[in-house]
């Protein structure tokens, strides 16, 4: 490759490589407010249920899922747009590597790979106080939603 | 392993075609997730004034009354469904669409053998059962806890 068409190469990959970055950055904010969401929708349930209102429990569970769901997709999301964010990162390295005489392989690239790229729904199926707290309803709830009759 | 999901035909044609078309299905895909999400929010609003009825008949000790809107909310809940898939399905083309739509992506097909193994998420699911099975055991609190609503 010429000086010019690496200056050249350089110059696109850190362009799309900012690109990435601000994405990552938005798609984190997105998340951090689904959170919230969350929190607040699995507070909902419990009160719900303290209150011995299983059947407004239930109710909220829909919306519950819905952000949960959009949850995994921006997590999904993520994954996509970090792997490019690191592809273009990657190329930057080795690019100035070479520029360096640092030599590399297949194996030595491989382990340049960053280890939680392989590990994001693992992240986002996270165990929380929610479920461990909802579970000691679980004679209740198991009551209205098998049989449609229940108290409240 | 490429992830099937960026092998369909629809995610492979939109990687080729111009940044005028690519914005336009972005558009028509924004609105059909518009509209998924406003079923889904106008069917747990739904769900919301029938469990309501529940307390209030519950509080006034009509046993049938309270038992009927009960039905309508567990019945409520498991037609709600096809309408989560739907939306799930529409709002990962929607995010496919968009991310693509970047300057200098790279699909995960195109990646570096290097790069073989991450993690896409639901993008790395091989069938839409698979998407299925999934959403239920890590959305549905009803699941985690063990409660089949099927």
């Amino acid at each position: 490759m010429s000086s010019k068409a690496r200056l050249e190469n350089i110059k696109a990959h850190t362009l799309s490589l900012k690109e990435f970055v601000n994405t990552t950055e938005g798609i984190i904010s997105g998340l951090a407010i689904l959170r919230k969401k969350i929190t607040k929708s699995e507070k909902k349930i419990l009160n719900a249920l303290e209150s011995g209102k299983q059947a407004e429990a239930i109710s909220e569970i829909l919306r519950l899922r819905m952000y949960r769901i959009e949850e995994m997709v921006e997590q999904s999301a993520l994954s996509l747009v970090r792997s490019n964010r690191f592809y273009n990162q990657l190329v930057l390295d080795v690019t100035r590597g070479v520029e360096a005489n640092i030599k590399y392989d297949a194996e030595s690239i491989k382990d340049m790979v960053p280890e939680d790229l392989k590990e994001i729904m693992s992240d986002s199926i996270e165990a929380s106080d929610f479920y461990d707290i909802l579970s000691n309803y679980k004679d209740k709830l198991s009551e209205f939603v098998q049989t449609g009759e229940g108290t409240q | 392993m490429i992830p099937w999901y960026f092998s369909q035909d629809g995610v492979r044609e939109f990687h080729k075609e111009s940044k005028a078309k690519k914005e336009k299905k972005i558009l028509k895909q924004r609105q059909n997730v518009n509209q998924n999400r406003a079923i889904l929010v106008e069917k747990a609003d739904a769900i919301k004034i029938s469990a309501k009825k529940v307390s209030r008949w519950a509080k006034k000790g009509d046993k049938h009354r309270a038992t009927e809107a009960m039905m309508s909310v567990s019945f409520d809940l498991q037609n709600a469904e096809p309408a989560l898939t739907n939306y799930v399905n529409n709002l990962l083309l929607l995010r496919v669409y968009e991310i693509m739509n970047l300057e200098g992506y790279v699909d995960p097909t195109t990646l570096p053998e290097a790069m073989a193994d991450i993690d896409y998420g639901l993008y790395s699911l091989s069938t839409e059962d698979e998407l299925r099975d999934l959403l239920s055991q890590a959305t549905d609190p009803l699941a985690i806890i063990g409660i089949d609503v099927k």
